[in-house]
């Protein structure tokens, strides 16, 4: 209980302190929304031309966006120090979240907050929205989509962990950790149509970048309890495993003495 | 403690039933400050009460990886060696609750190794730490309870906002409730002099300010102990001072413990009374700093003015060196392991037409410097 307040009171802090410069504020949450909105755009046009693509249709983009978007937003925007993560590493700057108290995974997640994560959160109801007029999905649909929202922001955030762990095995690991985070994410963007075969159990089961994303939409369309279980199961893996990996990997942490200002 | 009270307790029942004699009252007066000066006796000699950070043979190595010289990039890729350097090599030491203690090396010495292992940030490879009863590694959030820790480089603040904004931020991390938070506050604020400058935005304070603020905001939970890493670096002469003043405010009215780490013999000097050296991962020195003044000045800085002015320098006795010669001044270095100070004076009264003397004893700065020399 303790932890939840500590890790709500430190959200609000960080907000307000990237508040403060107001006019950054605001053009970052646009500019993102802006910046999602043209790269939905494209792949829409991709989906009408193609047709239909195993199964997927153009306007499936918009349930993959509501919820692929609006996860990407809640980590990012309240959860961001975890993205952090090879930086603190490389600089020192994990020590002091070693010297006070509560949960150590929580004070290093809530230590950022990125502004522009609101924007991939307001286009991700938009895009939520747009799905739910134009597929016309019913009520448990809609349902179903705040629910996969929810277990996505987890799978999202657990599998982000992993990517900057890395970073406790190398010397200076930011790229490698972005480069995999990157790969992470990209490839829950894409067209879900794509995804077959070998390729599709790669993404799901080595990267899970199909869970966050295409499988949730497909399990909406056609509801498959199967599927819907694997996802659960899934979630539940990858949560353990990044948390263990993580205060596993915090042995390696040799600390460092380079200068910085606020972590 | 409980035994005491509940001793005296009983007492003093028994000195209700029997009221009326003055004896037995004035038995149990001299009883029960039998007992409390027993008690305090047990506190200052009995050490399990007064340690408040205990190391022993603490050792920490760190690995590298060396490429062979002249083999190719694919070779090293697999067969790279592995090298360890012993940064902390068998430290023992304790410090007393309320002690304010310099830990002082060189560059690479193991300062910062040290301070990390201690404040549970990283594990050693051998030995035990016990601070505030606490292992830090295994109980690193317990621990961070009863610490405070300011490292000169890095800043725990929220830049863009006002001080008590991190202050609050803090105060929830260390379960304090609103009014706690508060009042501790408005106690630090009249302590550290924040008046001024609480409601601005950190990014705006200059470098002493922050330095007061990060201090400051490290004793919101009121710790017993902080540990402080270079904590006036950068910082201006007045700067300097105050923030020495204050660490020794905090010392003496909130008996916080200090354990400093500095390359600014001045911090030593005014806070520590304490000075630990470690060179090469190793104590080499553990002594109060007055005894390290004392017992290290080997040598003296003899300066004289003349009546008129100097023209010639006539050579002096063995143990005794010119370090400045002017018109105006001269300051010879005595080594008193050599030349007793009185005979060296009568030497440069015999060679010099002298208006004035001043005799000074070598620096802190140079003793700790010639200390690191020799080890």
């Amino acid at each position: 209980m303790k932890n939840i307040k500590f890790g709500l009171v430190n959200i609000l802090k960080n907000m307000k302190n990237e508040k403060e410069l107001k006019s950054s504020f605001i053009i970052s949450i646009i500019g993102m929304a802006i910046n999602n909105v043209a790269f939905t755009i494209l792949w829409y046009y991709f989906g009408k031309t193609v047709g239909v693509l195993n199964g997927w249709v153009a306007t499936d983009i918009f349930g993959l966006y509501a919820i692929n978007s609006f996860a990407f937003g809640i980590v990012n925007a309240f959860f961001y120090g975890m993205v952090e993560i090879p930086n603190y590493i490389v600089t020192g700057n994990l020590d002091k979240f070693l010297l006070t108290p509560k949960n150590l995974l929580l004070k290093i997640s809530v230590s950022k907050f990125q502004t522009s994560a609101i924007g991939d959160m307001l286009f991700g109801l938009i895009c939520g929205g747009i799905y739910i007029v134009v597929a016309k999905i019913s009520m448990v649909q809609i349902l179903l989509m705040i629910l996969f929202t929810i277990i996505v922001s987890i799978i999202f955030y657990s599998f982000s962990l992993i990517c900057m762990t890395v970073s406790f095995y190398l010397l200076d690991g930011r790229n490698i950790s972005t480069g995999l985070y990157g790969m992470f994410i990209s490839n829950s963007l894409y067209h879900g149509g794509a995804f077959t075969g070998l390729l599709r159990i790669i993404f799901i089961f080595v990267m899970p970048s199909l869970l966050i994303g295409v499988l949730p939409v497909e399990i909406m369309k056609n509801f498959d309890i199967n599927s819907f279980l694997l996802i659960l199961v899934l979630t539940v893996f990858w949560v353990i495993v990044s948390v263990l990996f993580f205060y596993k990997s915090l042995k390696k942490y040799e600390s460092n003495n380079l200068f910085g200002f606020g972590g | 403690m409980y035994k005491l009270s509940s001793y005296t307790g009983n007492i003093f029942l028994h000195g209700q039933i029997c009221a009326e004699s003055l004896i037995i009252k004035k038995l149990l007066v001299d009883l029960r400050a039998f007992f409390i000066v027993k008690y305090e006796i047990g506190i200052r000699i009995g050490e399990d009460y007064m340690k408040i950070i205990e190391v022993k043979n603490l050792s920490k190595d760190y690995k590298y990886k060396v490429k062979k010289e002249g083999k190719g990039f694919i070779y090293n890729l697999f067969h790279e060696e592995e090298k360890v350097v012993k940064a902390v090599n068998n430290i023992s030491f304790d410090v007393e609750e309320g002690e304010t203690i310099a830990f002082i090396g060189p560059n690479g010495a193991g300062k910062s190794t040290t301070i990390k292992m201690l404040t549970g940030i990283l594990y050693p490879t051998k030995g035990d730490i016990t601070i505030c009863g606490y292992t830090p590694i295994k109980d690193r959030n317990k621990l961070a309870y009863e610490i405070g820790t300011v490292f000169g480089q890095r800043s725990q603040l929220l830049p863009n906002l006002p001080l008590t904004e991190s202050m609050e931020m803090f105060g929830t991390m260390y379960d304090m409730d609103k009014e706690d938070i508060k009042k501790r506050i408005e106690e630090l604020t009249k302590l550290f002099d924040l008046k001024e400058f609480i409601k601005q935005p950190v990014r705006k304070l200059s470098l002493g300010q922050r330095m007061r603020a990060e201090i400051a905001t490290s004793l919101i939970h009121r710790p017993k102990i902080i540990f402080l890493d270079e904590p006036t670096i950068g910082l201006d002469v007045v700067s300097k001072k105050n923030l020495r003043d204050l660490l020794l405010k905090i010392n003496k009215e909130e008996k916080v413990t200090i354990f400093l780490t500095s390359h600014d013999t001045e911090d030593i000097q005014s806070i520590c009374e304490r000075c630990v050296i470690i060179n090469h991962g190793r104590i080499i020195i553990d002594t109060s700093t007055k005894k390290l003044l004392s017992d290290y000045v080997k040598n003296k800085n003899i300066i004289i003015t003349p009546n008129t002015e100097f023209i010639e320098f006539p050579d002096l006795p063995e143990g005794m060196t010119y370090t400045k010669k002017s018109k105006s001044q001269i300051i010879v270095l005595v080594d008193t392991e050599v030349i007793h100070t009185q005979k060296a004076l009568q030497e440069l009264i015999k060679r010099f037409d002298i208006d004035d003397i001043n005799i000074d004893n070598e620096s802190l700065e140079s003793i700790i410097r010639s200390i690191y020399e020799k080890n």
